[in-house]
């Protein structure tokens, strides 16, 4: 972590001292996130399973309110910060979506203690006050490298419409803790949920909590690991109590802490969560350093080759002339990588569109079916649930749609811009094969960012706290009380005549009816307006953060050869003397570059491999290529 | 037995009229079945969803270990518990004759043989067993609906919700429900009254089971179920589907009432130690059946005592033998039982559905009659369905059952403190005459007579006020007849 640093720090001086401030910037992204890293973990499950307790004992502290009956109402993000605090964040005018910056939400600092009071149902009862979240921060050295702990609201149940809201979230994630009391096995619902969440987020985990009270907790996790294998999807259980793992915090006790189950599972965050995150992060700021000491070295080997071989000279100029021109035209609207983007989020919004409108369709006519087929009154506890879970399904699965095709479109996108940027680095520089690397670099690249990069389809969000924790306000159906759907014959038939009552009854039935597909209708009405704003709102910030990463990159290549051009041309002009002179400068600084692009890439080994492999020989190589 | 309303006469003399049109076609098996029907216990389901706590209920209403529980998913076949003079299992398979089936007991709980029939291949099993509790009513064990094994939640849909127009085997219902969110949407569904064919709360009630684990086995779990029970019970979608929500704590019920004198004897050896050796030996379940400790109590009695009892049970028997509450098995039992909430669920069987059973199973003859006429249409058969519908109609008893129905649902707008009034005259809290009236039980004639006149005079007034709207008059109507009806219960108390 701290080598990487170093490095970055390093490849900064040399890119300040070019003068590129176009690739300090881009080294500075690369340094925040090394600096302040993050790792979101977002702990799910059933009402009333353990959620906060979980997260209170891992922190040792009272963050998340626990009670009996009410459960927590808002969900809260615990970060580590140098003193303890707590923040109410609430949008302005209510109203929050995928793209919501940060700076638009509006913050209110209250006494970390009385935090309690206004995330739970009892104070905000159905979130009166519009809350987005709750932002605690706590001295703690377990949310160190930037581990976030994502408490949920179990509202709703893992089936209901506010679960598709979870689901969503999932796949901004970087890990998922899915938390399961040992009173009782899977239920289906919740294997259901985690087969969903798999499709969207590789990291899992689930855990078993309150073993302190159930004597059969062993007996529980064998038959859940048996569901999760017949269901496909192995994922480890860690068996924890809350209660002990508290009373190990209160009594300083190393066994109870033990006994507690959290060791393993506070060791699974630190290393697969908060390690990989870092690993991550330290691989990009890597892969940034190196492409930053390519591009500061290519200007440098132009001008060399030039000065090594006057006779060649014109020859590489023309070439030179090709490479910049290739980088004019990635940079131009004709781009292919650019017409690829704005072709993919064009059919992309369409696509995702129509197959939303499709499965509402489809939905419609099976919800008017059932309606005409029974009486409303006598069906429409089953019914509202059913169209809930039906709704819920079909918004996952279009989600779904949505992830992977926008990860699909920006790995074409990669693809096509790396391709681009291979003609450039081919005309480059033809006698130097290092140059290549740059090119395979692109492709690995895409590989091992994936995801986390900034250039990966809807990870693309992750940054944005707006879309992790998206609480759109659905309303219910509406407009249809217990008095419109009674079943008031009854009453009415006490003093009414056989054939009066028969009708009334059939024209209540029909009256009924109609309200209920009203209902309905307006129901859906409402879900694909706002799930459409929704992907669209995704689907716009995807591609501008897609656009601005390669256009960056663009910008930078372009810089590069035309200052590589400029170079070789002032080469041309040299007499002699100032020839020899200046060859042996270009050597040295060519050479400590060289070395520089060696000990980065041993922070991330598979970069080297990876190039290696691919047949070109190493870094290393050039300087003696070079004092022939 | 006590005696019976004049309804099921009705329906009696109707059933008879249908079995002599019926005879030698193979509805004649139904329409007996029917009859003999009317003269049984009443026959209550327990369901709800998998690991609710059903077959434990069952077992603490019964007072005997008979229905096996386990950690994991157990109950897979709907199983009949009912009053017998010997000890029997049958076996009712979907092909071929029902048969006699032979059975062991381990620690207590039924281990039929099914030999060799698989559990798909059976109807139901019928269990009968001399109980007095079982002579008040039949119990009726079903597997829980939303199980992983997509089998048995459809073995338990079947029966609860029989092929369309069936009627159901169960008079009436007990909901189990475990600690719900208000906003979970499957609140609702755990409340399916139409599946079971009944479209009146009052013969509906809701358990609010597993009681003793709310809060993870706080000491006050009891309290904070108490409190979660209360909220539902305010819920107006469960008022709509059932009559109270009780919370009980099975385990306890079920392990207290049969708490052998050994089993104190253990508890009362943990209970002398020290404060802080109770504190450590209780405070996981590992430790309670596995941890060394000094107190003079062996492992193989405490892992014995936590599967009767639960963590819950443990801990509060040693609380209160500790505070001196109890002093042996009996008055431990006892503690135990009065705690679990049984006697409440039992309260309201017995007056809610116990009470009401002439009304039930005229509904439920009913049903069966009019799905066989149904069936076949014959023309004498019209005459009966005719008949059948001028009793639905004619019978104060089903007059009632529709009020509450719409005065819950909404459907007849009265003031809150008329509703309430009229829930009570309409027996939803208990039948008894003095709890109709809102008297303590114990008030006399004099008090009674007094009561009464003022509601009929309250009703009679509502139902004569020009300013009432059609609904209400109706209501007020059947309420000023529920009133003339007491008063002839309160003549025969005089007599």
């Amino acid at each position: 972590m701290t080598r990487a640093l170093t490095f970055v720090d390093l490849t900064v001086q040399v890119a300040q001292a070019a003068g590129r401030e176009d690739l300090v910037a881009r080294l500075g992204r690369a340094r925040s996130r090394l600096d302040d890293p993050e790792a979101k973990v977002l702990i799910v499950g059933e009402f009333k399973q353990g959620k906060s307790s979980l997260v209170n004992a891992l922190v040792a502290a009272t963050v998340c309110p626990v009670d009996d009956d009410i459960a927590t109402a808002v969900p809260t993000v615990v970060r580590w910060a140098e003193t303890a605090n707590a923040e109410l964040v609430s949008s302005p005018d209510g109203e929050v979506s995928v793209d919501t910056p940060e700076s638009k939400l509006v913050r209110r600092t209250v006494d970390i203690n009385q935090l309690s009071q206004h995330v739970t149902e009892g104070s905000n009862p159905a979130n009166e006050q519009r809350l987005i979240r709750a932002d605690v921060g706590l001295p703690r050295a377990i949310l160190t490298g930037g581990l976030a702990l994502i408490d949920t609201p179990g509202t709703g149940g893992l089936d209901s419409a506010h679960a598709t809201i979870t689901l969503r979230a999932l796949s901004l994630a970087d890990a998922v803790v899915f938390v399961t009391d040992a009173s009782q096995e899977f239920s289906e619902p919740e294997l259901q949920f985690l087969r969903q969440a798999r499709q969207l987020c590789p990291n899992i985990v689930v855990v078993l909590t309150k073993i302190d009270f159930y004597p059969e907790w062993r007996r529980i996790q064998e038959i859940d690991r048996g569901h999760l294998q017949r269901a496909g999807i192995e994922l480890p259980i860690f068996a924890v109590s809350s209660l002990l793992r508290s009373r190990a915090t209160q009594a300083d006790s190393k066994e109870l802490n033990a006994e507690s189950g959290y060791p393993p599972f506070v060791s699974w965050l630190r290393s697969e969560v908060v390690g990989k995150s870092e690993l991550l992060s330290a691989r990009v700021a890597a892969n940034d350093s190196l492409a930053v000491l390519e591009q500061l070295q290519s200007p440098l080997a132009a001008e060399r080759r030039t000065l090594a071989d006057p006779e060649k000279a014109r020859e590489i100029v023309a070439e030179l002339e090709r490479a910049k021109e290739w980088a004019d035209r990635l940079r131009s609207q004709a781009a292919r990588w650019q017409l690829t983007l704005g072709d993919g989020i064009g059919d992309l919004t369409s696509d995702i569109d129509y197959d939303l409108r499709s499965r509402v369709r489809i939905l419609t006519k099976e919800a008017e079916e059932a309606i005409d087929g029974h009486d409303p009154a006598d069906f429409w506890d089953e019914f509202e649930p059913w169209l809930y879970r039906r709704c819920s399904a079909e918004v996952v699965a279009n989600y779904t749609e949505l992830y992977q095709r926008s990860n699909a479109l920006a790995s074409v996108v990669s693809e096509h811009f790396a391709e681009d940027e291979s003609n450039i680095a081919v005309q480059f520089a033809i006698n130097d094969p290092t140059s290549l690397v740059g090119s395979l670099r692109t492709n690995a690249a895409i590989e091992l960012e994936r995801p986390g990069s900034v250039a990966g389809g809807v990870t693309a969000l992750r940054g944005s706290y707006g879309g992790i924790l998206m609480v759109s306000f659905f309303g219910g159906l509406v407009g249809l009380g217990g008095a419109l759907l009674a079943p008031g014959a009854g009453v009415v038939g006490l003093l009414m005549g056989r054939k009066t009552l028969k009708d009334e009854r059939e024209r209540q039935l029909l009256q009924r009816r109609s309200q209920a597909k009203n209902a309905m209708r307006k129901y859906l009405d409402e879900l694909t307006f706002q799930v459409n704003k929704d992907s669209k709102d995704a689907l716009r910030l995807i591609h501008r953060q897609l656009r601005d990463a390669f256009m960056s990159r663009a910008d930078e290549l372009q810089r590069s050869t035309t200052e590589a051009l400029a170079a070789a041309q002032q080469a041309v002009r040299q007499d002699q003397s100032t020839r020899e002179q200046r060859l042996k400068l270009l050597d040295g600084e060519i050479a400590r570059l060289t070395q520089i692009r060696t000990q980065v890439s041993q922070i991330a080994p598979d970069l080297a491999t990876a190039a290696a492999a691919s047949g070109v020989v190493a870094v290393t190589n050039v300087p003696a290529g070079t004092s022939r | 037995m006590t005696e019976r309303s004049p309804v099921i006469f009705e329906v009696r003399r109707l059933l008879d009229a249908a079995w002599g049109v019926f005879r030698g076609t193979v509805a004649e098996h139904t329409i007996d079945d029917a009859r003999k029907r009317l003269d049984e216990p009443l026959r209550v389901a327990i369901a709800g969803k998998v690991k609710a706590g059903k077959s434990t209920l069952l077992n603490a209403l019964v007072g005997e270990e008979l229905a096996p529980t386990d950690a994991g998913e157990c109950t897979k076949i709907v199983t009949w518990y009912r009053n017998g003079l010997g000890y029997k299992v049958i076996l009712e398979p979907k092909q071929g004759p029902a048969r006699q089936i032979p059975f062991q007991r381990e620690r207590g709980a039924l281990d039929p043989d099914l030999g060799g029939t698989s559990a798909e291949d059976v109807v139901r099993l019928i269990v009968e067993w001399p109980s007095a509790a079982l002579r008040e009513m039949s119990l009726i064990d079903t597997p829980g609906i939303a199980s992983i094994s997509t089998d048995v939640s459809a073995r338990a849909h079947a029966f609860l919700t029989p092929e369309t127009g069936q009627p159901s085997d169960a008079d009436a219902v007990i909901y189990l429900m475990r600690h719900l969110h208000q906003t979970d949407l499957r609140f609702l569904e755990t409340f399916r009254a139409e599946d079971v064919g009944i479209d009146t709360p009052l013969n509906a009630v809701a358990v609010l089971s597993r009681a003793d684990e709310v809060g993870s086995g706080n000491i006050d779990a009891l309290g904070s179920a108490a409190r979660i029970a209360e909220r539902y019970r305010r819920d107006d979608r469960i008022r709509r589907a059932c009559q109270t929500v009780v919370p009980v704590a099975g385990l306890l019920a079920a392990s207290g009432a049969a708490l052998r004198e050994d089993e104190y004897r253990a508890l009362a050896r943990i209970a002398a130690g020290t404060r802080e050796q109770i504190d450590e030996l209780l405070l996981t379940a590992d430790r309670l059946a596995r941890a060394s400790t000094p107190l003079d109590v062996l492992d193989i009695e405490r892992e014995a005592l936590l599967e009767r009892l639960g963590m819950f049970g443990v801990r509060i028997s040693v609380a209160l033998i500790r505070r001196g509450s109890v002093t042996n098995a009996l008055s431990l039992a006892q503690e135990l039982v009065a705690r679990s909430g049984l006697s409440e669920l039992r309260h309201v069987l017995l007056h809610q559905f116990a009470g009401r059973r002439d009304v039930l199973q005229a509904r439920s003859a009913l049903a069966t009659l009019e799905t066989v006429i149904r069936a076949a249409p014959i023309v004498p058969a019209q005459r009966l369905l005719a008949e059948a519908e001028r009793i639905t109609a004619g019978a104060h008893e089903f007059a009632e059952l529709h009020l509450v129905s719409a005065l819950r649902t909404g459907a007849v707008k009265l003031r809150p403190d008329e509703l309430a009034a009229a829930d009570l005259l309409l027996g939803s809290t208990g039948t008894d005459l003095p709890t109709r009236l809102g008297l303590p039980p114990d008030a006399d004639a004099a008090a009674l007579s007094n009561q009464l006149g003022l509601c009929l005079t309250r009703w009679q007034r509502r139902a004569q006020n020009p300013l009432s709207s059609r609904e209400v008059v109706e209501a007020a109507t059947v309420l000023v007849r529920t009133c003339e009806g007491l008063y002839e219960q309160l003549a025969r108390r005089r007599v």
